[in-house]
């Protein structure tokens, strides 16, 4: 979406892109429009996270689990692994990462094609690692 | 911890990546938390 000089996202209202999207995908059940939503979502995520604002990133990262939950095909699941990698980094340590860094450890195969692929695998390996750890030595 | 460990069996369903994962996480844990982890998932 950026990639448009003529559409700022800063002043789109994703809340109501989304909130069509799911009208349309209601009304035309097609697996063609719901993967458009999912990448919608997936966009809404990595928007709000770059721009800081968690609770909407975990909104929008919720509405791609739902879809997924109903329709669990690997074109969404792909979005949704992506939408949660990029979560994972945004938010570091805040309260609900763990959660989202476990589901993204279960997709970790789903992530698309990429150069990096393996590395990245290992990388969010690693981290679940870390991250149980401290989960373990808290309680 | 025995909550954790059952949050995590019952997420993780394939018992041999379980066991591979636990394996991994408890290399780096105290021995007393790794013998109680072990207990906790036997």
């Amino acid at each position: 979406m950026r990639l448009f000089h003529f559409f700022d996202i800063n002043k789109a209202n994703i809340s109501q892109w989304i909130e069509s999207y799911k009208n349309i995908q209601r009304t035309y059940p097609e697996k063609e429009v719901r993967e458009n939503l999912a990448s919608g979502l997936f966009n809404a995520t990595n928007h709000y996270g770059r721009a800081d604002e968690f609770v909407k990133m975990e909104e929008s990262l919720q509405e791609l689990r739902k879809l997924h939950d109903a329709h669990p095909e690997k074109e969404v699941r792909e979005k949704l692994a992506s939408g949660l990698f990029n979560a994972t980094n945004y938010s570091g340590d805040r309260e609900g990462g763990y959660e989202n860094l476990f589901l993204l450890y279960k997709l970790r195969f789903d992530l698309p094609e990429d150069p990096n692929r393996a590395r990245i695998i290992k990388v969010i390996e690693d981290l679940l690692i870390k991250e149980s750890i401290k989960m373990i030595e808290d309680k | 911890m025995a909550e954790f460990i059952d949050w995590m069996s019952v997420e993780i369903e394939n018992q041999t990546e379980l066991i591979l994962l636990m394996d991994k996480i408890s290399e780096k844990l105290d021995v007393k938390v790794q013998r109680k982890l072990w207990e906790l998932l036997t």
